[in-house]
């Protein structure tokens, strides 16, 4: 049993907690991802801890936490984001589909192709709304004719809620367009490559009410189709489009469960200290 | 995990525990006025004191305008505090305790009443003692309800269940001895009606003290104990509906 003290705190001693396992059932039954005992550090510093979890097929699961708790280094190692960074190191097991994601043979082009990404800032690339779409199949081979790419782009387009106001302008530059619909079009640059999974890094800290509204609406759609992981600052974010919800607390996965039990009843009294917005 | 009463002042809003102790204080204000009026109105049934009715009304309408400015707080609450797990649990749980609060105002009014119209038209004194002696238990209920929440505490809440139980009996007992005074005085059937709802209105008192318990308890625990005949798989199949 680990003890661990609350950094934020003025009388760390007072706010000693003890994280055994985590609370709740992290196996579902149809999983798309398992992770298992993952452990993440950033050169000396041990950013994520023993962190077990299944994100089923066609679920959306939030990542919940204080800034620095490690919700979105854990999400990054879930499409090997992390490789990028020199001083990381991933231990552990991430399955997709059965399959070690971190065995040496998997390529991480196709899999981050498998396993996209949205992230916090909108981030079009400086091409036309229709290359944005387009780039993905186009890389990966993935249509035969322009005609095909047409409908694939259409296709992208329409699913993340924005054929109707681009599609008159598809060959106008997509930073042109405002910070939602710049976030629906890597929305839609995401699933153009038909991904099993779609992860979101706070997709809509930067974006106004209704931009967020339309982004949470096209999360419940795409839920549908798609397996979404996203991470998240804002609770009522996580309870309204979430189906499970995990608690991460330094580094640790201290909760999960279904997100009407999370934020009604939680189990652990870190997860409801943080959701009810109390010190600690 | 149970929820603890030094929960609720440990946001790091300090407003909002300011609100969360401000409803908590005006629940409890209402409360005391609801146990004051059912013990008055019993303290009339003993001495047919009929003039005890004017502060009787007055505390009736004060826990009605509660009722209002609590529905207000908790909607302000959920509004602009978006309460979670344990605080949702409590705010929910108040908006139906006013509710029960307010009924039993309500029934205890009536008692006052029934008591002030029976001073004139006496009961036999051994009918009027077993109705305030009903009364008492049902006060000492109300109390148990009320103390568990304000410390909360379910497992004092748990107690008012079997105490309910030991009313509901009795209840049922003095029904029986009222039918006896009424066959034995059938002149007396007039004022021994107006006696039997006054029992009812204590019988269904001691019902509004269980679900002021049941609410607390779920405040607390996230259990919820109500309807305990109603499986899961009842609500789902009428929610599938």
């Amino acid at each position: 049993m680990d003890l661990v003290v609350d950094p934020t705190t003025e009388k760390p001693e007072e706010r000693a907690v003890q994280i055994e396992e985590t609370v709740g059932n992290v196996h579902v039954d149809n999983p798309r991802m398992r992770a298992e005992n993952v452990q993440v550090h950033y050169g000396d510093k041990h950013a994520i801890q023993n962190v077990t979890i299944d994100i089923g097929a066609n679920e959306v699961v939030a990542f919940i936490g204080p800034s620095g708790c490690g919700k979105s280094t854990f999400l990054r190692c879930l499409n090997r984001m992390n490789d990028t960074i020199d001083i990381c190191r991933v231990d552990g097991r991430i399955e997709l589909d059965g399959k070690d994601i971190y065995d040496p043979s998997v390529d991480v082009v196709p899999l981050r192709a498998r396993v996209g990404m949205v992230f916090q800032k909108p981030n079009p690339f400086p091409k036309s709304i229709y290359d944005n779409v387009a780039y993905g199949p186009r890389i990966h081979g993935l249509c035969d004719s322009k005609a095909e790419l047409d409908e694939v782009v259409e296709q992208s387009l329409t699913k993340a809620g924005l054929w109707e106001e681009v599609k008159d302008r598809l060959d106008q530059p997509g930073t042109g367009l405002s910070g939602g619909q710049q976030q629906r079009l890597c929305i839609a640059r995401a699933i153009a490559v038909s991904p099993e999974v779609i992860l979101m890094d706070e997709p809509c800290s930067a974006l106004d009410p209704i931009a967020t509204a339309k982004i949470e609406e096209l999360i419940h759609e795409l839920s549908s189709q798609f397996t979404i992981v996203i991470v998240t600052h804002s609770m009522q974010q996580a309870a309204r489009v979430s189906h499970r919800t995990a608690y991460f607390h330094l580094g640790r996965l201290v909760e999960v469960g279904p997100t009407k039990q999370i934020f009604t009843s939680p189990q652990h009294s870190l997860t409801q200290d943080y959701i009810t917005g109390r010190f600690g | 995990m149970d929820l603890k009463t030094s929960d609720l002042n440990q946001h790091i809003s300090s407003q909002f525990n300011e609100e969360l102790e401000t409803l908590r204080t005006h629940v409890l204000k209402m409360a005391g006025l609801v146990e004051r009026n059912l013990r008055t109105a019993v303290g009339a049934l003993e001495t047919m004191d009929s003039s005890v009715m004017v502060s009787i009304e007055q505390a009736e309408q004060q826990i009605n305008a509660f009722e209002i400015l609590v529905d207000r707080e908790v909607m302000n609450i959920i509004a602009l505090r978006q309460p979670a797990a344990g605080d949702l649990r409590v705010v929910m749980a108040i908006s139906k305790i006013v509710r029960d609060l307010e009924r039993m105002g309500d029934e205890a009014y009536k008692v006052g009443k029934l008591a002030s119209e029976l001073s004139s038209d006496q009961p036999p004194a051994a009918a009027l003692n077993l109705a305030a002696s009903l009364g008492r238990q049902v006060a000492d209920l109300v109390k148990r309800a009320v103390d568990s929440f304000v410390r909360l505490d379910a497992d004092e809440a748990q107690g008012v269940f079997s105490e309910d139980k030991a009313i509901d009996s009795d209840y049922e007992s003095s029904l029986r001895a009222m039918v006896t005074f009424m066959i034995e005085d059938p002149r007396s059937i007039g004022r021994m009606v107006k006696l039997l709802w006054v029992f009812r209105a204590l019988e269904r008192m001691g019902d509004h003290a269980t679900n002021i318990s049941e609410q607390l308890i779920y405040a607390v625990r996230g259990k919820d104990v109500r309807h305990t005949e109603v499986s899961e798989s009842d609500i789902q199949s009428i929610a599938d509906e």
